[in-house]
């Protein structure tokens, strides 16, 4: 059994959709459909407008969510030309996957400018892609030679490798071997993530991550490492990467604990506790008057 | 249902409870509860500075004692304010600076993991996954729960999400074209919604805008991007200086782009030139 085109052509229609009516969680929802449906055959192609799209519905949604001060709608236009230009790329079922590439990186410089703060859009005017590509060379080694921290079941090393990225691609742009590290670092942190919501104690992170993680690390350094990565070794990881992580999806569902947050409650002081205690008991005491 | 009310079910319920054991299950209950009701009530609204100035104009001539009156009032009330604001805030999840850090632990430092800020990431890296979208992604347990120790202190700058006041900014389907196909015009959009943006917020007026491109009878060949403006609520002697205002607003804005792209100052100038806004009339 594959994906059969119909069905994707339906999914990515139902995306594009959802990016239009400026529903960034359905459009997200479609996105990881396109990927899930993907695994059910071997033809990797099949995911990389899932794994796009995916990005698209979180960059215009954050956009969105900082509205009074965003060019929102010029973004979405972009967003909807690209998504546009996607349909018409895959209306075949034999596209390229190096221009669903292209494309997606064109997509992503283009709209970075609109993710940045008022100075930094004063500041950054001009691109400096070639300090990003060092600067992305430099992370690279960092975690090669740091990937043992990986193993710390605190660590937040993968997320903050991205977000050094993300801030250096935001404001200084790069080129499309940039747009390939992250994808893969991205993809190898969904991953990382169902592992440490899987684990049922620290030594069993460990353990886990050495099985199901490191691998995945050691191959994606391997494939990164080279200055220019090449496009079938990216793409031939990236589809590993995207099955696994749909797989943990059957096998865990959401991730619940991928991401730091406060804990979302209100702790009221013992005094407080106590003096509640008593005037509830105190209420309690004058029992009659309830029946009133 | 009144507390009381809520309190003699639970006593029917469990004849056999004793009172304290009542009255705990009922602090256990009020304490989870807490959070929404945080959330859902109504935060009272801060006179704003003119009317605060209006305010203390007319009780210039009231006796001193009115006065006092009237201040603490207006501080307790933007006091509470602010800090159902912070409260809110740090349910959502809480702002990440360390100096929200470092009030909420009197000074001390935080030993706190750093918070992922999913704007600062254009592959953002919060998980909304097929099925259900997750927005209560909550901690691993021991990984060092932050808890909100204290209401207080005062926190200045702590405000509520702003109101969005743009009802609609709609761009036709010839304006989004010429988006993806042309990058100085992508750019110069850019820069005018921000303006617009920023404007309609800055006026407190709630706001439609639609885009356009639009040819003459006369001169077909001639595109001119139309801006149409719509002042929701505010009469029509208003709108004609809201008009005038984002108009020149939006011109100032234009100008330093300019400015900030020399090498393009002749392509901006020329859309700026074929750039119109208009009032929306109807």
């Amino acid at each position: 059994m594959g994906y059969d085109f119909d069905a994707f052509r339906q999914d990515l229609q139902a995306a594009a959709k959802a990016l239009e009516g400026e529903d960034f969680e359905l459009m997200n929802i479609y996105s990881n459909r396109i990927m899930s449906n993907s695994i059910f055959g071997d033809d990797r192609k099949f995911a990389l407008p899932g794994f796009f799209l995916k990005d698209v519905s979180f960059t215009i949604g954050n956009l969105k969510a900082r509205v009074p001060t965003s060019a929102f709608s010029t973004a979405k236009a972009l967003a909807s030309e690209y998504a546009r230009r996607l349909l018409g790329q895959t209306s075949q079922s034999e596209f390229k996957e190096e221009e669903l590439w292209q494309q997606f990186h064109g997509f992503m410089d283009r709209v970075r400018k609109f993710t940045m703060e008022r100075i930094e859009g004063e500041v950054y005017v001009q691109p400096n892609a070639s300090f990003t590509h060092e600067a992305f060379r430099w992370l690279i080694s960092y975690l090669d030679k740091n990937k043992d921290t990986l193993l710390h079941p605190r660590n937040m090393l993968l997320k903050g490798i991205l977000n050094e990225m993300n801030r250096l691609y935001r404001n200084h742009g790069a080129e499309l071997d940039e747009t390939y590290s992250m994808a893969l670092i991205t993809a190898l942190d969904r991953c990382n993530d169902y592992v440490g919501m899987s684990s049922l104690s620290e030594s069993d992170y460990g353990e886990r991550t050495k099985k199901e993680v490191m691998p995945y690390v050691e191959r994606v350094i391997s494939v990164l490492k080279e200055n220019t990565p090449s496009p079938e070794n990216v793409n031939e990881l990236l589809w590993v990467l995207i099955r696994r992580w749909r797989g943990y999806f059957i096998e865990f569902m959401e991730v619940r604990r991928a991401v730091y947050v406060p804990e979302k409650a209100i702790e009221l002081p013992e005094e407080t506790r106590k003096k509640l205690t008593e005037a509830i008991t105190k209420s309690l005491e004058r029992g009659p008057k309830l029946e009133k | 249902m009144s507390i009381l009310e809520i309190i003699q079910q639970i006593v029917q319920a469990n004849p056999e409870a004793s009172k304290t054991q009542v009255s705990e299950a009922l602090v256990d209950y009020i304490e989870a509860e807490l959070p929404n009701i945080v959330r859902a009530m109504k935060i009272l609204k801060t006179p704003s500075p003119a009317r605060l100035r209006e305010m203390e104009l007319k009780l210039r001539r009231t006796r001193k004692k009115a006065k006092t009156a009237f201040k603490d009032l207006t501080r307790e009330t933007e006091q509470f304010a602010r800090e159902m604001a912070f409260l809110r805030q740090m349910l959502d999840g809480g702002p990440s600076s360390n100096f929200m850090d470092g009030v909420l632990q009197d000074g001390q430092s935080s030993s706190l993991a750093p918070t992922m800020s999913s704007r600062d990431s254009l592959f953002p890296l919060l998980p909304i996954v097929d099925g259900t979208p997750a927005p209560d992604i909550v901690p691993e347990p021991s990984k060092l729960p932050r808890r909100i120790r204290s209401f207080s202190p005062y926190i200045v700058g702590v405000k509520e999400p702003e109101e969005h006041l743009v009802v609609r900014f709609m761009l036709d389907r010839n304006v989004e074209s010429k988006i993806g196909s042309d990058l100085m015009f992508e750019e110069f959009l850019r820069v005018v919604e921000v303006a617009v943006r920023r404007f309609a917020q800055a006026s407190r007026h709630t706001w439609d805008f639609r885009m356009s491109v639009t040819t003459d009878v006369e001169a077909p060949k001639w595109e001119r991007v139309v801006l149409r403006i719509k002042p929701l609520d505010v009469d029509f002697e208003k709108s004609m200086e809201l008009w005038d205002q984002i108009d020149a607003e939006v011109r100032k804005t234009v100008e330093s782009a300019v400015r900030m792209h020399p090498t393009e100052s002749e392509r901006i100038t020329e859309l700026n030139r074929n750039f119109f806004i208009e009032m929306d009339l109807d």
